[in-house]
This record gives C-alpha cells, sequence and structure tokens, in this order.
C-alpha cells in the first residue's frame, strides 16, 4: 500500500515539472524555410542544478521521427543546436523534450513545441534565353528546363511565335519540323503546382532556325540498258534531282555526248532544263542512238557505251547523268518496238469501203527486238475496239489484226482513223496511223445459207448425190460450186432454183474422182440477178464403196464341226464375233474377225474339205434416193378394183430391209413380227418403213393405201441407215442371212430384199434357193445406177425376180440396158408412202418398185394360192403383166 | 459439068459406105438446134439470151451446159423450146453451150454450141461503174471545248472503168475524195480534192506474149528476201515472151495518200525504189528460175501506215530464186540466194556494207498430211529497202507437219534459230528454241474447238564482259472453243501465257485473258459483243493489272428498212492492285438514220439522221470524271452512174 502511495506521488510530480514553460526554448531560424533549404534548431535547457545528465531529443513533424539532438550534461543552462532539410513543402511543428533517461533536477524537463512553415522550392527557367539552333526541314526537339518549384510544371507561350513547323508542349517540350527559317522570339511561362501557392514565371527566348546548306543528288533511270547492233534506236531516259533546298533551281544540260573507251563517239545536241521546285525536279529525253554511235563503238573495241550529260547553274552546282548503254543483238536488246506498220487487206494503209461492210479487218506488222509482254489496243476515232496482251519472242516478225468480233465498224460514213496503240513497251516513235473512208453506198450484207447435206468432211458413196441446203426468202436462184482441195476456180458448178442439187451421173463419172477432197459452196441470187447470199464452204470426199466389211470373214460348217472351226480359228488366229444356225440350210454360220488379208485367209481355209464355204461378210445396198417435193401421184393401177377383192390377207411377206415403223398408223396393224437382226439400237428407218407402206399400209381411211393391205408383215431389221438425212441402209451378209432363215422358217410367202450389191454372195445364195424349194417367191431392184453393166445381186439370183423401174414419165429407170436384164419392171419414182412417225413422203427408186411388185404377188397368191410357176412373160408393160397375173382387168390406161 | 457429077456420086459414095455415121448424125443436126444466138457468131450483149430446141425425139433427161455450168436448173420452157437467161454477166470472148440428151431408149445425144460475145461495138467489153457518195455534217450539241467542227461535207467518188478489145485491156480504178470542214485536217488528209487512191492497168494478151503496165498504187512481189508485198504509188511494166517474163517497176519509197507524190515515178532514186526481175519458166512451169535487182533509197518514215526509227537510207540487192515443182503438190522444192549493199544512215561516216542472205525450202502434201522445212541464213549487215521488216542476223531451220484429218486436224512445228551468225565477240550468241502445236476438234455438230501450245526458249551462249546471260522461257496455251447453230455464234477464247525470265533481274510476267464473243445475226438485225477480261501479273513487283474491256456492236433496221440504227460502244476498266490506276471509260457511236426515198432525182438513198458520241471517264482514284456528247445532224446520199 506504501509502496502504491509511493508510486502515486511520482507520477503526480512529474506532471507538474515537465509543466514548466521556461525549462527548455526553441528557436527556429529560418522560420519560414524553403524545401530543401536547412533549418536550424536552437535548444536551451536550463536546469535548476548542475547535476544533470539529460538526452534532448527532437521530432520536426515531417514523419522523419524523433531525434537526439543532443545531451546536456551537468550543466544547468544547456544549448544544443540541430538542423533539418525539409523536403515537403507544409506547416510542421518542431517538438523538442528530454529522453526518457534524463537524470536531473528538474527532472524530468519541459516539452517544448514550436511550429515551422516550409515554403516550396523557389521555381526558376534556367533553359538559355537563346534556344539551341533549328534547321528547317530536318525534326527539332529542345526541353525547356526549369529549376525549383513543385511538379508538375507547365509551360506557356505567353507572347510571340514559335517558328512555323514547331510546338510547344505543356511539359515544355518545343517539337516538329521547322519549315521557315529566321529568328524567333518569344516568352514561355512556366508554372508550377505548389500547394502553398502556385509559382510561375517568365523567360523571353529567341530561337534561330537555319537554312540547310544546298545538296543534290540526281538518279538517272534507267541507269543502264541494252540496245540492239545494226539499228538505230531510242531510249527515254529521266532525271530525276533531289535537293536539300526549297528555293527554285534552274540547271541546264547543253548537250549529252556518247563515249566509248573514254573517246567520244557522238552527242546529241538536244539542251535540257530542269527546274526544281520545292526540292524536287524532274526532266527526261528520248535518247536518239544513231547507227554511227554504235558502229563506232564497235570500231573501237568494245560493245559499252557511256551517254553523259552535265547539269549545271553555271556558278557552283555541277551534275554529271550517265547512262550505260550496252550494244548487243537484237535478241538480246530491251523489247521494243522497232517498226510498226498497218495495213488493210489490199496491203495499204488506206481503203475505202462500203457502209456496214463486215469484216473489215485491218493488220499491224511487228517488228520488234528482246521478248516481253505487248500490250496495246485497237483503235478507231478514239475509241477502243479491242486490247491485246501478248507475249512476244524474238525470232519473227509479229502481226496482229483487228478482232473478228466486232470487226472495225462500218456504219459511220466518212474517214475514220486507226491506230494501234501500244502501252507496253513504252514508244519513243510516233504510232502510225491507217486511214479508212466508209462510202454512203450500202453493203449488200450477205445471207447465210445453211447447208444440209452432206455434212462438212462427209465421206460419201461415189453414186449420184444430191446437194441439200436451207431455201432463203427473196433468194430466186442458187449457184452451187463445186471446188479441188488446193484450187481457186470452180472444178464444176450449176446454177438451180431448188435448194437442192442432184449432180447427173454424167458429170459424176467426167468429173469427179474417187478419194480426192472437193469442196462445195452455195450462192444465193435475187430476182435481179444480185448475190445476196452464201453458204460456208464444206469438204466432201467420194470413199471407195467396200463391198464387204473389213476383217470379217464367214465360216459355214454342218452343225457337228464345231471343233473344226475352233481348230482353223485357232490357225488363223481369227476372233469370233458371233455364231448362229441356219435351221433352214442346217448348217452353221461363224462369223469371225482377222488382221489379215481376208482373201488369203479364205483362200486357205476354204482348202479345208470340212468347211462348207467360206466368204466375206457382204455389204449391200438400199436401192432408194432421197425425198423429193410433193409431185403428182403416179397412178398405175386401180388398186381400189383389187382391193374390193383380193388385200393379201393370209400371206406373210417378210420384209427385209432398215427398221420398219411398226407403231406407225399404217403399219401397226400389218407387222405381225419385229426383229433386229443388226448390231444397232432398233428404231424405225425411213428406207425399210417406206418399203412396208408400199407393200401393205393399212386401208384406214388416212394416208395411203399398200397394194396388199391386209398382209401380214415380217419386219426384219438386217440393213441399218447410214445417215439421218438420207434414206440409204446398207446391210451385211450375216443379218441377210438371219432374216431368210427366218422368213423361210416363218413360213413367208414372199421376201421382199430391196437392197443389192455387185458381189455374188454364196451364203445368201443357199438360202434364196432353199427358199425358192419351198416355194417362196423373192423380189429385188436391179439397182440405181445408170451405169451398172447387170443387175445386182440378189436381183441377179435366178429364183429371184429382178425389179427394173419406169418413171413417172413414163422412161426405163435406171438405164433401157438395165431394164432389159430385169424380170418386170414398176413405177420406181415419186412413189408416196410411210416415213417414220406416222409421216409419209415421196420416194425414188427401185426398191419401191421391187416393194410394189411384192405386194402384188401377195395379191396374186391370195387370189390363186400357189403362183411360183404360174408367173407370167413380162412383155414391157407392168399392167398387162399384173392383169395377166390376177386376172383382172385393172390398168389405168 | 463433070465436075458436079463427081460430086454427087462422092456424096453418094460416102452415104453407102458410112451409112450410119452420116444418118447418126443427121438425126442429132436435127434433134438439137440452137434457135439464137446462131451457132459461131459474134453478138453484142452482156447475158445474152439463149434459145435452143429439141425436135424428133423423145428424152428422159436433159442437160445443158454453159461454159461447162450446168444451167439445166434455170432453162425456161417456151413453146419454142427452150431458153436461157445467164444470171452473171458473161465475159466477153468465146462461149460454148452444150446439150446432152438422153433418150428414152437410153441414147446420148451431145452437141455443142459455140458463140461470141462482146459488151458494145466498139469494145467487146466497155464498162464503167461509178457511185459518187456525199455527206454533210452540222452540229446539233457539242462542248464548247470539243474538237469538232461546226460543219464538214465530204464526197467520194469510186470509178472503176474497163475497155478491153481483143489483146487489149485498159482499166482505171480511183477513189477520188472531197473534204471541207471548219476545222483543221489530221494529215493525210486534207481539205479540198484529194486522189485517196489510183490503179492504172493496160494489158496486151495474146496467150503467148503478155505486157501489163501499171501505174499508181501497186503492188510488188517479187521473193521474200528481196521485195515482198510492197504496196507503194509507183509503175510497174510485166512482159512475158514465151516462158520468160520480165518485171520493172519504179515506186515513192514512203506511203503516200493524196496528190502528195505524183504518178509515184518521178524523183531520185534517194526516195525511190526501182528493180526488175526476170524468170524462166521450164518444163511447163515446173521449173522456176528467176533473177532479181532492187535499188533504192528511203526516207524517213512519215506515220502514215509505217513508224520506224531508223533514218535516211539506200541499198539494193540482187536475187536468185529457183524454184521446182517436178512432184506437183507432193514436193516443192524453194532455194533463194541474194546479196545486198546498205547504208542504213547515209549521213554519218559510214560506208554502205554488203552481205549475204540465202534459204531453203521443202514443201509440200501429200493425202492428209503436209511437211515443210526451212533452212536460212541472213547476215548481219544484210538489208533491203522496201523489206524493212525482214529479221536479219539469224541463222537457223525450221520444221512443220500438219495432218488433217475428217475430224481432227493437227499441226506441229519445231525451230531452232541464232543470231550473231559471224561470231562477233563483242556480242553473245543467242539461241531461240521453238515448239508449237496446234490441235482442232470438229466432231461434234456445229462445235469446233481448237487448242494450241507454244513454247519459247532464249538462251544466250558466250557472254562478253559486260554483258549478262540471258535465259528467258515463254510458255503460252490458248483455247479456243466456237458453237454455231442458225444465226447464234459462241465464241469463247482462253489464252495463258507466262514469261519465266531466269536471270538475276527476275522481270517475270504472266498475262491471262478470256474473251467471250455472242453475235446473233438476222436479216434486219445484228449483234455482236465481245466481253474481254485480262489480268497481268508483273512478279518482280507483285503488281497485277485487270483490264475489263466490252465492245458491243448493234446494227439492225425497221420498218422495210426505212429506219436503219447501229450503235458502237465500248466500256473499259481499268485497275492495278497497287492503286496507281483505276480507271473506267466508256465510248460510245450511234447512228439513227431515217431513208427519204430509195430514189430522188437520182440521187439514191437519201437519208437524214442523227448521229452522236457519247465519252465517260472516270478516274476511281481521284474521283475525276469527266462526260462529252456531241451530236449532229447528218444528210447522205450517194449517186450512182454507169454506162
Amino acid at each position: 500500500m506504501k509502496r502504491n502511495i509511493k508510486l502515486l506521488i511520482a507520477i503526480l510530480t512529474l506532471l507538474f515539472v515537465t509543466g514548466i514553460s521556461d525549462a527548455i526554448t526553441v528557436t527556429v531560424s529560418p522560420n519560414p524555410v524553403r524545401v530543401n533549404e536547412v533549418v536550424k534548431v536552437d535548444i536551451r535547457v536550463t536546469f535548476p542544478t548542475r547535476d544533470t545528465f539529460c538526452p534532448i531529443k527532437v521530432n520536426f513533424g515531417d514523419g522523419s521521427g524523433w531525434t537526439d539532438a543532443g545531451i546536456c550534461s551537468y550543466t544547468n543552462i544547456c544549448n544544443l543546436t540541430t538542423s533539418h532539410v525539409y523536403t515537403t513543402p507544409g506547416v510542421y511543428k518542431i517538438q523538442v523534450m528530454p529522453r526518457n533517461d534524463c537524470k536531473g533536477d528538474p527532472y524530468p524537463p519541459n516539452f517544448v513545441s514550436v511550429s515551422l512553415k516550409v515554403l516550396c522550392k523557389h521555381l526558376d527557367i534556367t533553359s538559355p534565353a537563346t534556344l539551341m539552333e533549328a534547321t528547317v526541314g530536318q525534326h527539332y526537339t529542345y526541353q525547356l528546363q526549369t529549376i525549383g518549384g513543385h511538379g508538375p510544371i507547365k509551360y506557356y507561350l505567353v507572347s510571340g511565335l514559335l517558328p512555323p513547323g514547331l510546338v510547344l508542349t505543356s511539359s515544355g517540350l518545343i517539337t516538329g519540323i521547322p519549315k521557315t527559317e529566321g529568328t524567333y522570339s518569344f516568352i514561355i511561362r512556366a508554372k508550377d503546382n505548389c500547394p502553398l501557392g502556385a509559382q510561375s514565371v517568365e523567360k523571353s527566348f529567341s530561337l534561330n532556325v537555319k537554312s540547310l546548306p544546298i545538296s543534290i543528288t540526281l538518279r538517272v533511270s534507267p541507269s543502264s540498258f541494252r540496245i540492239p547492233r545494226g539499228l538505230a534506236s531510242t531510249q527515254n531516259v529521266s532525271y530525276i534531282f533531289s535537293a536539300t533546298t526549297t528555293q527554285q533551281i534552274k540547271l541546264y544540260s547543253e548537250k549529252g555526248v556518247f563515249i566509248a573507251n573514254d573517246r567520244i563517239i557522238g552527242d546529241n545536241n538536244k539542251p535540257l532544263i530542269v527546274n526544281i521546285s520545292k526540292g524536287v525536279g524532274n526532266v527526261s529525253e528520248v535518247i536518239f542512238i544513231p547507227v554511227a554511235v554504235v558502229k563506232r563503238a564497235e570500231k573501237f573495241g568494245t560493245s559499252r557505251i557511256i551517254y553523259k550529260r552535265n547539269f549545271t547553274d553555271n556558278k557552283n552546282i555541277s551534275l554529271i547523268a550517265q547512262v550505260e548503254i550496252i550494244v548487243t543483238t537484237e535478241a538480246g536488246a530491251e523489247f521494243r518496238i522497232t517498226r510498226l506498220q498497218l495495213y488493210f487487206e489490199n496491203k495499204r494503209p488506206e481503203i475505202t469501203v462500203k457502209r456496214n461492210q463486215p469484216k473489215l479487218k485491218a493488220y499491224a506488222d511487228i517488228r520488234f527486238t528482246g521478248s516481253g509482254l505487248l500490250q496495246g489496243y485497237w483503235e478507231v476515232d478514239g475509241r477502243i475496239l479491242s486490247t491485246i496482251n501478248r507475249h512476244l519472242v524474238y525470232g519473227r516478225t509479229v502481226t496482229i489484226e483487228t478482232p473478228r468480233v466486232p470487226s472495225l465498224p462500218t456504219f459511220e460514213t466518212g474517214t475514220h482513223i486507226l491506230r494501234f496503240v501500244i502501252t507496253n513497251p513504252s514508244q519513243d516513235v510516233i504510232l502510225p496511223v491507217a486511214i479508212y473512208f466508209v462510202t454512203t453506198d450500202e453493203f449488200k450484207r450477205m445471207l447465210s445459207i445453211r447447208l444440209l447435206y452432206p455434212n462438212d468432211r462427209a465421206e460419201i458413196e461415189y453414186s449420184p448425190l444430191t446437194f441439200k441446203w436451207e431455201g432463203l426468202s427473196g433468194i430466186t436462184t442458187y449457184l452451187i460450186e463445186f471446188i479441188t482441195q488446193g484450187e481457186k476456180k470452180p472444178l464444176f458448178s450449176a446454177y438451180i432454183r431448188k435448194p437442192e442439187y442432184r449432180v447427173p451421173s454424167f458429170f459424176l463419172k467426167n468429173i469427179f474422182a474417187l478419194k480426192k477432197i472437193y469442196s462445195w459452196k452455195v450462192k444465193g441470187f435475187d430476182t435481179e440477178n444480185n448475190i445476196l447470199a452464201e453458204s460456208p464452204i464444206y469438204r466432201f470426199t467420194f470413199k471407195q464403196s467396200s463391198v464387204y466389211v473389213p476383217g470379217q470373214i464367214i465360216i459355214v460348217t454342218k452343225k457337228h464341226n464345231i471343233k473344226k472351226v475352233e481348230e482353223i480359228a485357232r490357225k488363223y488366229h481369227l476372233i469370233l464375233i458371233e455364231s448362229f444356225d441356219l435351221k433352214t440350210l442346217n448348217l452353221r454360220v461363224n462369223l469371225f474377225f482377222t488382221k489379215e488379208d481376208i482373201f488369203k485367209v479364205i483362200n486357205e481355209i476354204q482348202k479345208n474339205k470340212d468347211i462348207f464355204f467360206v466368204q466375206p461378210n457382204y455389204i449391200f445396198k438400199t436401192m432408194i434416193e432421197p425425198m423429193s417435193d410433193m409431185q403428182k401421184i403416179v397412178k398405175v393401177l386401180k388398186l381400189e378394183k383389187i382391193h374390193k377383192r383380193y388385200r393379201g390377207k393370209g400371206v406373210t411377206v417378210a420384209i427385209i430391209d432398215t427398221g420398219i415403223d411398226n407403231k406407225h398408223e399404217e403399219l401397226k396393224e400389218r407387222v405381225q413380227l419385229t426383229k433386229n437382226l443388226i448390231n444397232s439400237p432398233f428404231k424405225g428407218e425411213v428406207h425399210g418403213t417406206a418399203v412396208a407402206g408400199v407393200i401393205g399400209a393399212s386401208v384406214n381411211k388416212i394416208g395411203i393405201e399398200g397394194i396388199a393391205p391386209e398382209v401380214k408383215i415380217l419386219a426384219l431389221r438386217a440393213c441399218k441407215q447410214v445417215s439421218p438425212m438420207e434414206p440409204e441402209g446398207e446391210c451385211y451378209t450375216i443379218s441377210v442371212a438371219k432374216a431368210i432363215d427366218i422368213s423361210i422358217q416363218r413360213n413367208a410367202k414372199v421376201v421382199n430384199m430391196s437392197f443389192g450389191s455387185p458381189v455374188f454372195d454364196k451364203l445368201i445364195t443357199k438360202l434364196i434357193d432353199e427358199g425358192a424349194k419351198k416355194g417362196i417367191l423373192f423380189t429385188s431392184p436391179v439397182g440405181n445406177m445408170p451405169w451398172q453393166k447387170k443387175p445386182f445381186f440378189p436381183a441377179i439370183h435366178p429364183d429371184v425376180i429382178a425389179v427394173a423401174g419406169v418413171d413417172d414419165m413414163g422412161n426405163f429407170y435406171p438405164s433401157a440396158y438395165i431394164v432389159s436384164k430385169a424380170d418386170v419392171y414398176a413405177p420406181a419414182t415419186n412413189i408416196f408412202t410411210t416415213i417414220p412417225g406416222d409421216k409419209y413422203n415421196f420416194l425414188s427408186g427401185t426398191s419401191m418398185a421391187s416393194a410394189t411388185i411384192a405386194g402384188i404377188l401377195a395379191v396374186a397368191i391370195e387370189k390363186n394360192g400357189d403362183i411360183q410357176n404360174k408367173l407370167p412373160n413380162f412383155k414391157g408393160d407392168i399392167c398387162t403383166w399384173v392383169e395377166e397375173l390376177l386376172n383382172i382387168s385393172i390398168c389405168n390406161r | 459439068m463433070r465436075d458436079r457429077i463427081l460430086l454427087v456420086f462422092l456424096i453418094f459414095l460416102f452415104y453407102e459406105v458410112f451409112p450410119l455415121y452420116a444418118q447418126s448424125e443427121q438425126i442429132e443436126e436435127k434433134t438439137i438446134q440452137l434457135i439464137t444466138p446462131e451457132e459461131g457468131s459474134k453478138i453484142v450483149a452482156k447475158k445474152p439470151l439463149i434459145k435452143f430446141k429439141v425436135t424428133g425425139v423423145t428424152f428422159k433427161s436433159l442437160i445443158v451446159t454453159l461454159d461447162g455450168v450446168d444451167v439445166t436448173g434455170i432453162l425456161k420452157i417456151t413453146h419454142e423450146g427452150f431458153e436461157l437467161k445467164p444470171i452473171e454477166v458473161l465475159p466477153p470472148g468465146k462461149h460454148a453451150i452444150e446439150v446432152i440428151l438422153t433418150t428414152k431408149n437410153g441414147k446420148q445425144i451431145q452437141r455443142k454450141f459455140n458463140f461470141s460475145t462482146r459488151h458494145s461495138e466498139i469494145f467487146e467489153e466497155a464498162y464503167s461503174k461509178n457511185e459518187l457518195s456525199t455527206v454533210y455534217e452540222t452540229v446539233i450539241k457539242k462542248p464548247s471545248d470539243a474538237n469538232v467542227s461546226h460543219s464538214k461535207i465530204y464526197s467520194n467518188l469510186q470509178s472503176n472503168t474497163t475497155l478491153k478489145e481483143k489483146v487489149w485491156k485498159l482499166s482505171f480504178t480511183t477513189n477520188l475524195r472531197f473534204l471541207d470542214q471548219s476545222l483543221a485536217v489530221y494529215p493525210p488528209e486534207k481539205k479540198g480534192i484529194n486522189l485517196a487512191n489510183y490503179l492504172l492497168t493496160g494489158e496486151y494478151n495474146n496467150n503467148k506474149n503478155q505486157v501489163i503496165l501499171e501505174l499508181g498504187d501497186i503492188q510488188i512481189n517479187e521473193t521474200q528476201n528481196t521485195v515482198q508485198a510492197l504496196s507503194r504509188r509507183g509503175g510497174k511494166a510485166f512482159f512475158k515472151f514465151n516462158n520468160l517474163s520480165l518485171n520493172t517497176f519504179v515506186v515513192k519509197s514512203e506511203q503516200v495518200f493524196g496528190f502528195q507524190g505524183g504518178l509515184g515515178i518521178e524523183g531520185t532514186i534517194d526516195d525511190h525504189i526501182m528493180g526488175f526481175s526476170t524468170a524462166l519458166n521450164l518444163f511447163s512451169d515446173k521449173i522456176t528460175l528467176k533473177g532479181i535487182y532492187v535499188k533504192g533509197g528511203e526516207e524517213e518514215a512519215n506515220y502514215f501506215g509505217t513508224s520506224s526509227v531508223n533514218g535516211r537510207k539506200k541499198g539494193e540487192v540482187f536475187g536468185v530464186f529457183l524454184k521446182t515443182e517436178l512432184f506437183e503438190e507432193k514436193l516443192t522444192a524453194e532455194g533463194e540466194i541474194d546479196f545486198s549493199t546498205f547504208d542504213s544512215d547515209t549521213s554519218d561516216e559510214f560506208a554502205s556494207e554488203t552481205d549475204k542472205a540465202y534459204k531453203f525450202r521443202i514443201r509440200g502434201y501429200t493425202g492428209n498430211y503436209s511437211y515443210e522445212t526451212v533452212y536460212e541464213y541472213t547476215g548481219p549487215e544484210y538489208d533491203v529497202i522496201g523489206n524493212q521488216g525482214l529479221p536479219k542476223d539469224k541463222e537457223g531451220f525450221i520444221l512443220r507437219t500438219g495432218a488433217n484429218f475428217r475430224f481432227h486436224s493437227i499441226n506441229l512445228s519445231l525451230s531452232r534459230y541464232h543470231d550473231n551468225v559471224k561470231g562477233n565477240k563483242l556480242y553473245p550468241r543467242i539461241y531461240t528454241y521453238q515448239g508449237i502445236i496446234d490441235y482442232t476438234f470438229n466432231k461434234i455438230k456445229n462445235l469446233t474447238i481448237g487448242m494450241n501450245y507454244q513454247k519459247s526458249i532464249i538462251d544466250s551462249t558466250n557472254e562478253p564482259q559486260n554483258t549478262s546471260p540471258m535465259r528467258t522461257d515463254t510458255d503460252m496455251v490458248s483455247g479456243t472453243i466456237n458453237y454455231q447453230k442458225e444465226k447464234l455464234n459462241l465464241g469463247l477464247q482462253i489464252s495463258h501465257s507466262i514469261q519465266n525470265d531466269k536471270t538475276a533481274t527476275n522481270n517475270d510476267t504472266s498475262t491471262t485473258t478470256y474473251t467471250f464473243t455472242p453475235t446473233y445475226t438476222i436479216e434486219h438485225l445484228s449483234i455482236s459483243p465481245n466481253i474481254s477480261f485480262n489480268r497481268t501479273v508483273y512478279k518482280s513487283t507483285g503488281v497485277r493489272s485487270d483490264n475489263f474491256t466490252l465492245s458491243f456492236d448493234l446494227r439492225g433496221d425497221l420498218f422495210n428498212k426505212k429506219i436503219s440504227y447501229e450503235l458502237g460502244s465500248t466500256f473499259n476498266k481499268m485497275k492495278s492492285s497497287d492503286n496507281t490506276i483505276d480507271q473506267n471509260t466508256l465510248d460510245t457511236n450511234f447512228r439513227i438514220a431515217y431513208l427519204i426515198k430509195k430514189n430522188m432525182w437520182g440521187l439514191m438513198k437519201p437519208s437524214i439522221g442523227i448521229k452522236g458520241t457519247y465519252k465517260r471517264t472516270e478516274d476511281e482514284l481521284t474521283n475525276d470524271k469527266d462526260d462529252e456528247l456531241i451530236l449532229l445532224l447528218v444528210l447522205t446520199t450517194s449517186m450512182p452512174f454507169s454506162f
């Protein structure tokens, strides 16, 4: 308890002692003070006794904490001095007091506090009044310098102007590219951010902007180029100047000189003047290098020429421009056009044409050196007609022609200026012009005649042929011209009114030859005999008619000799195409392919006794001519009178022909069987359908009536139509053999074979022999060629009724001679009959005559049964013959 | 009296000995008779009416030819017999009409009649066709700064006159032009009357001998290494005596228009080209031997037709040419050797230089195949006045072959040439190799397909010190497809080529062009557009340049040709990837005319119309636009007069 009382008394005493104000005095100087200035703090401590030992501490109030100011020891008056530097402006309290370990009387000493104002550091602009020099056009940067103040410092232009191109930033940066030289004066104010009050200071400056020293550089483009030897050349050269001054400079070059091996070998007296403005100048010239300069260089033994020019202002500027010229061959030279020639079809640069004349063309012959990309355009009266982009390779003169579409315009009368403008390579010569004059007289536009048959480059049979083309309104006469390849004049020509021309046999034999290439074209004339239309030119060749299928051999054997055939096939390297049995003959037919000469192989094989016979696969042609225009029908027989009683009912007629349109209104009820015996897709074709119509078109109040309209037709397609434009068909031994076999097997009474060949066919002969034995009547045309020496096969076969023709004027067809070799003749021209697609047309040819006889025989068989041995002799009159055969009066006399 | 008895006896004996022959002749005489013109007669007519009759025989076929042309199809049947009016003018001279008939019993009777025609009493052939075209234009609307004459009148007299009598023939053709306008005229045209062209020809021809004299705008054709297709104003004289011929000529060196240059034959050798050639034809023209001499001088080109950088020059050339066709078209062999003396610039100190050139060619065709091989040498100094397009300083050969089948045709060509033929060490020797293959396929109806590929290589050797080596490969491929059906024609062409510069310069370029030309033509309307796009790439700079062109040609007429209208227009757009060019241009010419009358006071087809041009240019980079419309009133007419 006692101890506690003592402690309380001590505390109270301490509180009492420290409350004595005059024990410590503190003097601060200077006050106020500036940042970073030294503040001196004098401390006077008074002790009542000298028996003291008292450390004194001080706190400057800026966060630096308490520090010892010194120790008062064994003195009653103690003076201490300390200092401090403030870094931040503000008002601070300096506190002084004895340290806790102070020992003395009085003890403890007083606590003292003194207030101190710390001001911002003085602001001043330290940058020199004359600023760093600037240069026009060169980038300039200067940072204004200040001292003191409290950041951040901001700068303002108070008066005057900065040099153009320079700016002052708020941070005191003078920057930019000065544009104008001169000395510029201005005042800049700097202002700080002092928390005890912003300070500002101003200063006058001067800034000198100087101009650059004059320096000119010269660049030559191109610095080097190649020219051809032996030719004068031109080259466009540009001199490009860059100066370090904006002032106008005028340079002059009197002439250029050519130097080879340090010797002047020529000059170019063309002066050049260049104005350099705002630091840039440009001048160009077309250097003409005469042949003589090239030759002189050659003479001095070099292919390198320097072209030199001196540009000067006649004071202190002198610039040398140098271009290197390498002389080489034309192929190695720069790509340049050395000659350009324009001309029309008359080879002149001038032509006169009619208005709207089509296909007017012009040509540009271009001679050039080197190789490169030619770019340009055809231009008529300043209008681009077409552009040209073409790589040219050295080696030859190139001819470029105006486009086909559109051709040179000819609708505007008067003179037209034509140019071929070259954009690449750059041209240093004036482009030539050609002119064409368009008269007011109108060009009669040629109409186009479309050629229909034969097609272009057709290979056609060497037989009378009809050339056909599209008829045009307004055209009254046509001229067809035939030209031999390589010739200009027509070999033969003909005027006709109709859009078709059948080459008469007379001309065919006397003018045209086999295998030669001919062209044909057609012109059309109006009523005033002006040419108004023309066709393109088509080519054709007369091919040698092959009478057999190349490479094909037919081997006929007994049915059981199959192995023998296989042996032969192996021996002679024959490839089997097909084999089939002929039921009629009880034989097997084998069709082979060989690469060897078929006749050699046939000769070899036929020595073999096991072979029945061997032969080629022959080709037969149908005996028809192209369709004609509609003409008067030749009526020989009173068909209606026959049809009242006999229509061929129950009689089967086999028609071996091209495809019969079995859906034709006139035939669909007649065709009992359709067989496609040929290796091509079945379709209704003209010849077969026409023959079937003549024989058996139904009586149905539409179209036509066949001669035997209730006959049964076996439509046996053993032939194929060779061209869509022509009715002509082609048949083969194999297919015909199959057809005859079927005819016999199907008990046909009449077999019509409207085809033929100049060769004798053994297999067909055998089949006809067999058919005839069974009472079948065969009919076949004698042929259509006026120059025939004998009837074609199979008409020539004794068991076949050979049918010739008579035209609608009563003339023999094809010739009186061949008619005399026939068994009978019948109308052969302009027979109105059926064609595929429920259509009708007129056809001519002994094929039609043969069909007529086949129809008559069918009617006769219906009436009289077997008539094979009852056929009357033909006395030159078809009517009489039919009347005798049928024993009915039916002639239209 | 005794003579008469003897004559009767001989006639009797003739008929007794040759009864069939005589009777046959008699029958044919009577069967076919020429009514007009009389057989063997000479008549004045251009299209004589021919009449004949057939009597006493029934024939099943009749063929009639006039000068070998089958005219059966245009025979007119009259009550007198048959009548034929030729469709085209018969040339004066002898004509033959042949009648071939086949009697009902197959006998062929053939009869030939001859007659002669002449076009007038004085001259056997005489005609003069002339046509005067006149146009007057006056401006309706134009910008103030347009370079168009306020009014303009121009005429053209086209004349073609021929006179022929026996072995003599004289013909004259010309185009005489008149022009007047309020503005100046660009050369070579001039205001007033001008002679655009003319040709006066005189000929003497008696089959064995021939003389042809020509004065005016003539053409000279000698050989490839001398003068070839030289069309200039001057005079030419050709003489032929049996198998020997002589050709002489003198022409003005420069192309001339109008009265400038006069007749072309007056003046000095410095601005004229003159020469002669003589040829000897042997063995029915199967061997031809020819000698040629040409001399002349040429001034600088006057930019009418031709531009070149060369100066004034002179020279002469002598050549020998031999051609044999012993195996007809199967083998034709030609050889030519020429020597020239040439001064490429008469103003310098260097004298003329002499050099030679020779060329051998063998060619022919048989069946579907053709071939050609050429070897040629041209010296570096070889040059010819009048044949300045002739490449020189080269040696090499070409091999060509072709096959032409029904649906395919193919042609191949290979060549190898080099320059610096004399091995001058100052220069490199540069070889050019080229191969071309060309193929056409036309099996598909209405469609033709063609392809072409070319490969060219340029390669240098023996480069001197200051010359860099060269190696450039160029590949060009192009294809065409053309479809034509009736009035429609569609054409598509695509071509692409690359030039690969294998030197350090590496200046490679490639260019590709697509062109589509659909045309449609019927009697009263024709539309022919051409759409073309080209892209060219400059690989060294990476710049791509595009060029689009649309050309359009429209023609037509309405109301039975009372109104006609035409339009020709081109739109072009050029743009480059480096944005240095981006330009559009539209250029249109048009015309619409009304035909006043077909014939008015002797004036043919006078018409009144409006024609105009419209131009518009746009620069997309600078945004500059400019357009111009010009309208003109046009009066046109023509006046034909012939005698």
